[in-house]
């Protein structure tokens, strides 16, 4: 073995660090070599002799292909592929695996890192480095970094690439590619400023930020990564919903930025939320906002509800509006793409306030009529300028619902007198009243509506896509029902946003507002 | 033991292989293969027929009986959506068609696969967590390449990633470092996750081909060993690395047609009959290879798990009905 060793050592004697590792794997070499003299099953990473059966298994398997099948010991679930994995089909497997992108262990992979400057300069760009260079537009660099036409460049950020990457005219490598980006990119933190912050979450902080790329305003959702397993599940559902969610009404995401500290979520910007609005203008709306922001959030729910998403957590402060009225559905943390019927979530899903009575009274079945109740509240609590239901413990919550709506019997809701926990709770006899005497300035079709929404059967409630059809809505003209999905209503001409009787507002005069309605009027698609 | 095991109590309808067979000919539904719903046509717009396959995009429009189906299924609030819900999950995409990584070969998938089905029966996880995660799995061997020693932890970090979307209760990380026997740490194991989410860019979502199973099954009446042995079969077809090519939808259809007909006899597809013979032949041979091959080592996880009592002993009455098939009731 030594003389083996010292004549690779002869022949690569140029590099000290290579003559290094093959000294390392020459000792390793021998030490293998003599634990397998002595007979011993070597037992690598100090793995428990359960997981050897499958271990040895697994050499005897990938030795003899062809052979018998070997009865396998079932009760064995732990244990390593690795031997396996490693032991070579053929001469050329081995090679092949050198060169290839790591996985996990070893660090970055090479399009998602790029940010150390050693790293940066390959040596095809040193080469290329000396050639007569063309002069670099934004147009070239747009294609080449597969940017939107429109997107402003930082002018430093153009200088930079000029010395630092080979001309435009050749072929980019990968490594030259990534050095281009390193700086400045989709997926990087230092793309986004932070600004102030916006509100904290249970799990999240939320600050307005600004993209260098784009010099748009930007919400940074920012997810801290403490805890030791990983991505937040809640996360993880919200940003794979959200990727599959495009619409008019649903908050867009714009970008992740994930690191082993924190994963942010980059989303467009939005003013304020419903609840900031309202109290904007004093709690009084002009009611024919109030009609253009109910009708957005059930065209956002049925995009949802159709997609078998449910959004669980609708609230004022969930909704977003922008200064053209414009109102999304945000926060999608406790939503949930229904595929698994028959699973059953907590009961600690949507807030209290806006939480249906099925769900206060213990049901677990989820469907998208949780969502149908909040919308409701949500309504009352545009067209009253005051939360419909603001309960502080479940009874409480409970008790203002049918204090309102009437305690329920089982002719008003079927199968409530067998519930345990509406028996437990004991509440008095309500009786009914008429829902016009708390939002006077609702019409009688809009009273209509809300008592559709305030159903306690869950089955009996309207849902989102019906709810639209709803005559209340027939001020509103034919051509919002065909918009495309990813087109807002105040494309068209005829929906145009009030001026709200109690806006006070310094921030924003009327004079903006004014402005912004006539600029939506002059694009009209 | 930090992992929480299945605990096997003793099943109360364990049918004996001998039961099962001979009671399964007497077991005839007559409104399986008949059309469970209202017989009337589909509208104009509707073609219901069997599919083309490049024009997926249209897809199949709800049939006929799918809201008291979506209602066997315990979506009874979502009529309204009926049809969008079955559209969306019946056309989901398969996976582009594209060989494996050099690097791995259909065995080794196969045996990460099945070791998967193992910790997956271990730690109790839902049916749907193991075909998330085998599809991550594939997503991201069909996107990007992986050192063969780390095949294991690509593996193990999709049902991490597949349990945060599907489970309640999720296994912790050292749970799942403990399943490896120390061949990945868990530093190792959150950073593939990392990379896996990165590569992938967040899209986790897929409807997979276990809830058109039990759709499909609700619209064909299919009794419930109709619908244990069709699940049998779409699980082995797991392990099949082709098998990524193909629609959930369809995966999920030749299944319950090779259920079908083993079981009540019938030559004939149950409706809706969405897919051709043509389109399903390819899938069924090679699940009827998988069944009959046994606990083949290192694909013996699926054959294993169905074996047992508690899911009456399915894949031994397959392997049996496969060699010796009885002939079907007239």
């Amino acid at each position: 073995m030594k003389k083996f060793k010292r004549r690779l050592s002869l022949t690569l004697r140029g590099s000290q660090t290579i003559d290094e590792s093959l000294s390392e794997l020459a000792e390793q070499m021998t030490i293998e070599e003599n634990s397998s003299k002595d007979n011993e099953p070597i037992v690598k990473n100090g793995r428990p002799p359960t997981s050897h059966s499958m271990h040895s298994f697994l050499h005897q398997y990938a030795g003899s292909f062809k052979k018998p099948p070997l009865r396998r010991p079932h009760s064995v679930i732990g244990g390593s592929l690795g031997s396996f994995m490693a032991m070579p089909r053929n001469g050329s497997r081995l090679d092949i695996v050198h060169e290839n992108l790591k996985m996990g262990s070893d660090g970055e992979s090479d399009q998602a890192s790029g940010t150390s400057s050693d790293e940066v300069q390959s040596p095809t760009g040193v080469c290329l480095r000396n050639r007569i260079h063309r002069r670099i537009s934004i147009e070239d660099l747009n294609k080449r970094l597969s940017l939107p036409a429109d997107i402003r460049i930082p002018d430093g950020y153009l200088e930079k690439l000029q010395i630092n990457s080979p001309p435009f005219d050749q072929p980019m490598s990968r490594r030259s590619r990534r050095a281009s980006l390193s700086e400045i990119g989709f997926g990087k933190m230092e793309t986004y400023i932070k600004l102030e912050k916006l509100g904290e979450g249970t799990y999240a902080t939320v600050y307005k930020g600004r993209s260098k790329l784009t010099e748009n305003l930007v919400a940074l959702k920012e997810i801290r990564l403490e805890h030791e397993e990983g991505a937040p599940c809640t996360a993880i559902r919200e940003v794979s919903l959200l990727k599959d969610l495009k619409h008019a009404n649903i908050v867009t995401l714009h970008d992740i930025v994930h690191t082993d500290k924190s994963l942010t979520l980059v989303f467009e910007y939005l003013d304020k939320d419903l609840k900031q609005y309202m109290d904007d203008c004093g709690n009084i709306m002009s009611m024919h906002n109030v009609k253009l922001f109910l009708y957005q959030i059930l065209r956002g729910l049925a995009y949802c509800h159709r997609r078998k998403v449910l959004h669980r957590d609708l609230k004022p402060q969930n909704l977003l509006i922008n200064e053209k009225g414009e109102l999304k559905l945000a926060d999608f943390g406790l939503a949930r793409a229904k595929s698994v019927p028959t699973k059953t979530y907590s009961n600690e899903v949507v807030t209290l306030w806006y939480r249906p009575p099925d769900v206060l009274l213990g049901s677990s079945e989820y469907s998208t009529q949780i969502d149908m109740w909040g919308v409701g509240c949500i309504f009352f609590e545009m067209a009253s300028g005051r939360p419909l239901f603001p309960g502080s413990t479940v009874e409480d919550e409970l008790h203002l619902i049918f204090r309102l709506l009437g305690t329920p019997s089982q002719e008003t809701w079927p199968g409530v007198s067998s519930n345990d926990e509406f028996k437990n709770y004991n509440f008095p006899k309500y009786k009914p009243q008429p829902l016009i005497n708390h939002a006077p300035r609702l019409d009688s079709e809009g009273i209509e509506l809300i008592s559709k929404f305030l159903q306690y059967e869950s089955k009996k409630r309207v849902s989102a896509e019906e709810a639209m059809k709803h005559v209340y809505f027939r001020s509103l003209g034919p051509r919002i029902h065909a918009l495309p999905e990813s087109v807002s209503i105040f494309s068209l001409k005829e929906i145009q946003l009030q001026k709200d009787p109690g806006f006070r507002n310094s921030s924003y005069p009327e004079t903006d507002l004014i402005k912004a309605v006539l600029d939506m009027n002059g694009k009209g698609v | 033991m930090l992992v929480r095991g299945r605990s096997w109590g003793p099943a109360p309808g364990c049918l004996h292989l001998q039961a099962l067979t001979s009671s399964l000919s007497s077991l005839q539904n007559p409104s399986a293969s008949l059309n469970p719903g209202p017989l009337d046509p589909p509208g104009p717009a509707c073609t219901c027929g069997s599919l083309e396959v490049p024009e997926r995009q249209r897809g199949p429009c709800a049939p006929p009986g799918l809201e008291e189906a979506l209602s066997a299924l315990g979506l009874q609030g979502e009529r309204e959506y009926a049809g969008d819900i079955f559209t969306e999950v019946m056309v989901c995409r398969a996976l582009p068609r594209r060989a494996l990584p050099r690097t791995v070969t259909p065995e080794m998938r196969a045996l990460v696969v099945d070791w998967l089905v193992q910790v997956h029966e271990y730690l109790a996880l839902e049916g749907d967590t193991l075909y998330l995660t085998v599809h991550l799995l594939d997503s991201y061997l069909s996107a990007c390449r992986v050192r063969l020693r780390h095949l294991q932890l690509l593996g193990v970090a999709c049902l991490f990633l597949a349990c945060k979307m599907e489970e309640c209760v999720l296994p912790e990380s050292t749970s799942l470092c403990l399943l490896g026997a120390g061949s990945y740490s868990r530093v190792e194991l959150l950073r593939a996750e990392r990379r896996i989410l990165s590569r992938l860019g967040f899209r986790l979502h897929h409807p997979g081909p276990l809830l058109c199973l039990r759709l499909l099954a609700a619209l064909a009446g299919s009794s419930p060993q109709v619908l244990l042995l069709a699940t049998y079969f779409l699980e082995l077809s797991l392990l099949e690395a082709e098998a990524a090519g193909w629609e959930p939808g369809r995966r999920a259809a030749a299944a319950l047609n090779l259920a079908h007909r083993m079981l009540d006899g019938t030559v004939s597809a149950p409706e809706p009959a969405l897919y051709s013979p043509a389109q399903l032949g390819p899938l069924q041979k090679c699940m009827v290879r998988a069944a009959l091959r046994g606990p083949w080592p290192g694909r013996a996880a699926v054959f294993l798990k169905y074996g047992r009592p508690q899911l009456q002993r399915t894949s031994l009455t397959a392997a049996q009905l496969l060699r010796h098939p009885q002939p079907g009731p007239p």
